[in-house]
């Protein structure tokens, strides 16, 4: 059975199939459990085992491994074989890094503190993660030398690999490397500064340049006779716009190394495995669970990886108070890959996760999660082991009934009610410019090392207002700081005037943004060139774009650009007014409209007036605490999700106006029939809690 | 103290999640007052929560005394001030991460960051107030034990491949237990708690009736003698927690009273606590 992806779904020639997976540790568990262990995981309903194929367990030593002859623990391959004799399918993770808790991070010691491998901090040291049981030196995926290394552990693992993959087998992807963001030391001028990363950083300079010294000279108002010559900056110390695109290169180049990297490994997978095996990666809980605040984008960029993977996603592992924390990050998901997946999603912790989780907050989140239109996940980890706690089920098999009845019943739900054919339904689009996050990124004041303990002087290690520059560079604001008041308005406004919508960056391709009917983007002076062009296509072919609180003028390179200036200026202007005030302007192009939002406490009001005059999709809802989304069925429209829920720590009465007359209610997780609903829903919800009732249509 | 290759199994989520309440604090969930200067210059004065502060001073002088002024102009809206030298954050890590060591856990190298993180405070550069920057940074240890003294308490009454475990009881009934084993170097090479004794539902029993009988399974299952049990009442403990630290005399009045048994116990432990009780 080949699996693909189409239509944001994993498929097969039948049609969309649920990959519901279920992270099982194979060489941590005595052998003689594994088919119980895998027998029970069934028995949850999960369609599909994943693994990490650690490199560090199986060498023996340089170039010697052993895959079962010696420890029967280590036999992948016959730990595959049962999988498919089960009927799983199979996603598997074979690093070369893979975390996994383990003391060398999954590679061999022997490679992981070879100081020859190593990254180099701005200061010239090794860049240290501090983590359990033992702090692990960053390696450089910009030495060469390195995938040599790789090399041998891919011709090893992939020649067991190759015979498990579809259609014959049971393997329907296969991940590249893994969390791969410097090894957690994202503060932007930590790390790389070996001369391998420089050699690329100047590769990176001369692409983007065209090998132009000069186009360089002219942006950074320098005079460099050659790329060799150029510097990465160590600090950030701009004072003015001419000075910033240094350091944004900086920081963009940084997003390019984890791209090239990634693409890299991808590309010696598939000389091992073939071309049609999907590949993906998976990016780290974006912020530290209990930190979350906002989207972040850089050092990732999720859409430019999928151009050279098939997949990308991000990891969950929140609490159920962080509610919006994971409708953020999966509704980004949903705007920006290309299947939905959520490549690690708790079940369990590790240990050193401040104030783990109890199954009530890993139901709140699953249900969270597919109500902002997840499709598919990975449950890390189904089956405890070494350094993990709290999964359903024990290293020995034994079943923790709590948690298993959680993660059964929010299986054996998705399955009967095929949630995989149900689609959110969502007109409207959050959408940031990367090149603002990169400004965030840049004007970082001070830079520190990963640890997963916690950043020690209790900073983010995702730069944010606490330690960014407060200057504004000669702009009316500071942009790195007020852009994420933007993002945030309009996530609020949104969501408490009741529309459903998807996040995603400026990375995203103009068709895309063309399948919503309104998008909604902070905006600055300045904006790149892309960016703009694609605003004024989509507001030409008749979307709505709402911009705030300027009309870029400039572009990336801060130079005069004013393609969505130019249109508005020749547009017919129709002014928005609330209590007898201009409070923003709709300027109409041949089709659509762009609007203008110029103070952020008018933005309720001129979403509202606009969305209701373009007849946008919202869902009545009462009271304003509570969120809810609908899904419609793809094959039967007349069938409905709606997903209602109370992120609080109250108890609410929920009323929802329905979208139709409805002749049958089903509360799908309870199974609870309700009667007399026709056009109103009204029903408790206690707090934190999901309901999601299925509709008919009368 | 920690072996690298520490197996950390079958812990209990709640027990572990309980202990974490008790024994830890994180220090950037605290409102705090954050000012990031260079050479003096302020580039950043902000308060953790984004709440409106009372902004007294322009340019740093004197770090500890401007942290001083600006906690006590700010006291009812943050928990501390932290000041830091821009650069001086750069020569900390720089200094921290040299001296990593690849035989080293993640023990000595957070011990060791954390000791050297009070040399800068007292070099004026990454200042807190009202106190150290250990008191506030990172993961606090909410029982203030210097390091050194918990080695050399391990060291002295603990044998050499042995266990020590820990019990924690609300109302008779099991509340948190900690099971540490500890190899022939007196590393510990065992994180692990009653959820190793599946399917023994020890909540369910009066520990008074039979803490014995439970040493005897657990010692049974790991294989290893336990050198000390510790079983205690969750009011005790919380009696004998004060103000950060142990109180020696409520422990010697808890041993006495019976609300908290030793069980085993080293010798060399019996013996110095014997002088007390």
């Amino acid at each position: 059975m080949n699996v693909f992806l189409k239509n944001y779904q994993f498929c097969t020639d039948d049609g969309f199939i649920p990959i519901y997976g279920a992270a099982v540790h194979y060489w941590r568990l005595e052998r003689e459990k594994w088919s119980e262990i895998l027998d029970k995981v069934k028995g949850m309903g999960f369609t599909a085992i994943e693994t990490y194929i650690p490199w560090e367990i199986h060498e023996l030593e340089d170039g010697r491994f052993d895959f079962g002859s010696l420890d029967p623990k280590k036999d992948i391959d016959t730990f595959l074989k049962l999988c498919e004799e089960k009927g799983f399918k199979v996603i598997v993770r074979p690093g070369p890094q893979i975390n996994s808790e383990l003391p060398y991070f999954g590679y061999p010691k022997r490679v992981l503190d070879n100081p020859k491998y190593h990254m180099k901090t701005s200061y010239s040291t090794k860049a240290i993660l501090n983590q359990a049981s033992r702090p692990v030196p960053a390696l450089n995926y910009a030495n060469e030398d390195l995938y040599k290394e790789f090399a041998k552990w891919y011709d090893a693992i992939c020649s067991i690999l190759k015979k498990h993959l579809t259609p014959k087998g049971c393997i329907i992807a296969v991940q590249v490397d893994n969390e791969m963001n410097f090894f957690f030391h994202v503060t932007p001028y930590l790390v790389d500064y070996s001369e391998f990363a420089i050699e690329l950083y100047r590769e990176f300079l001369r692409e983007k340049y065209g090998n132009d010294i000069n186009k360089l000279n002219k942006y950074y108002g320098t005079n460099y006779k050659g790329f060799d010559e150029v510097k990465p900056p160590t600090k950030f110390n701009a004072k003015t716009v001419r000075e910033l695109r240094y350091y944004l290169d900086w920081i963009e180049f940084r997003e390019h190394y984890l791209i090239k990297t990634m693409t890299k490994l991808a590309k010696m997978l598939k000389e091992r495995l073939g071309n049609n095996v999907l590949l993906f990666h998976n990016y780290p809980h974006p912020l530290s669970p209990g930190i979350a605040k906002g989207v972040t984008t850089t050092p990732y960029n999720l859409i430019a990886l999928e151009k050279e993977l098939n997949f990308v996603g991000f990891d969950i592992y929140s609490r159920k108070e962080l509610y919006d924390h994971v409708k953020l990050v999966t509704s980004y998901v949903v705007g920006s890959s290309r299947v939905p997946f959520i490549p690690e999603f708790i079940a369990g912790v590790w240990p050193w996760y401040l104030r783990p989780t109890a199954p009530q907050d890993e139901e709140f989140v699953s249900k969270a999660a597919v109500m902002h239109g997840i499709k598919g996940f990975s449950r890390y980890m189904i089956v405890e082991r070494d350094r993990w706690m709290g999964s359903p089920i024990a290293r020995d098999g034994y079943i923790r009934e709590d948690r298993y009845q959680v993660h059964k019943k929010f299986i054996e739900t998705l399955r009967k009610y095929e949630f995989v054919k149900f689609e959110k339904k969502r007109e409207v689009l959050i959408l940031m410019d990367r090149e603002y996050d990169r400004l965030e990124a840049a004007t970082a004041l001070i830079s520190f090392p990963g640890d997963f303990l916690e950043p020690l002087l209790g900073f983010s290690e995702y730069p944010n207002a606490l330690y960014v520059s407060d200057d504004t560079f000669g702009f009316e604001e500071t942009v790195q700081m007020v852009k994420s008041l933007w993002f945030e308005k309009y996530y609020k406004v949104l969501t408490d005037l009741e529309y459903t919508f998807d996040i995603s960056d400026s990375e995203l391709d103009i068709a895309r943004m063309k399948q919503y009917k309104a998008v909604c983007i902070p905006s600055f002076e300045f904006m790149t060139q892309k960016l703009q062009d694609k605003i004024y296509e989509v507001a030409k072919d008749g979307g709505i774009v709402v911009l705030g609180p300027k009309i870029p003028k400039l572009n990336e390179y801060f130079e005069e650009y004013k393609v969505i200036e130019d249109a508005i200026s020749s547009s017919q202007k129709v002014d928005i007014i609330h209590d007898g005030r201009t409070i923003a302007i709709e300027y109409k192009l041949s089709k659509g409209a762009i609007a203008l939002v110029r103070n952020l406490n008018d933005m309720p009001y001129v979403l509202e007036s606009l969305f209701r005059l373009y007849n946008i999709h919202k869902i009545e809802k009462a009271p304003v605490a509570i969120d809810a989304v609908l899904h419609i069925n793809r094959e039967k429209p007349d069938e409905a999700l709606l997903f209602v829920a109370n992120p609080t720590s109250q108890y609410v009465k929920a009323t929802i106006t329905l979208p139709y007359d409805v002749k049958e209610v089903v509360e799908v997780w309870s199974e609870k029939k309700l009667s007399e609903v026709r056009y109103e829903l009204v029903d408790e919800l206690p707090p934190y809690n999901i309901k999601t009732y299925l509709l008919l249509k009368r | 103290m920690l072996d690298l290759h520490v197996q950390m199994v079958d812990i209990n989520i709640n027990h572990w999640g309980y202990l974490q309440s008790k024994l830890v604090r994180s220090g950037r969930e605290k409102e705090r007052i954050i000012i990031i200067h260079e050479k003096g210059k302020i580039l950043k004065f902000i308060h953790s929560h984004g709440k409106s502060i009372r902004r007294i001073i322009d340019k740093i002088t004197d770090p500890f005394k401007d942290a001083e002024n600006v906690y006590e102009a700010n006291k009812d809206l943050i928990e501390y001030v932290i000041i830091v030298d821009r650069d001086a954050v750069n020569e900390y890590f720089a200094e921290v991460q040299e001296s990593w060591n690849p035989n080293e856990s993640i023990v000595e190298y957070t011990i060791r960051m954390r000791r050297l993180l009070n040399k800068y405070y007292e070099k004026g550069v990454i200042v807190t107030y009202p106190s150290k920057p250990t008191d506030y940074l990172g993961w606090v240890p909410t029982i203030k034990i210097n390091y050194d003294a918990i080695v050399e308490f391990v060291n002295t009454y603990i044998l050499p491949n042995s266990l020590v475990a820990l019990f924690i009881f609300a109302n008779q009934k099991l509340k948190a237990s900690l099971i540490l084993g500890f190899n022939k170097n007196l590393r510990i090479d065992l994180i692990t708690s009653t959820d190793i004794l599946r399917p023994l539902k020890i909540e369910e029993h009066d520990w008074k009736q039979g803490y014995k009988d439970l040493i005897t399974i657990i010692e049974s299952k790991i294989g290893k003698k336990c050198s000390i049990g510790i079983f205690i009442e969750e009011e005790i403990l919380d009696n004998i927690i004060q103000k950060g630290g142990i109180e020696f005399q409520r422990v010697i009045d808890a041993l006495k009273q019976d609300k908290l048994l030793l069980y085993p116990i080293t010798d060399k432990l019996r013996t110095i606590l014997s002088n007390f009780t």
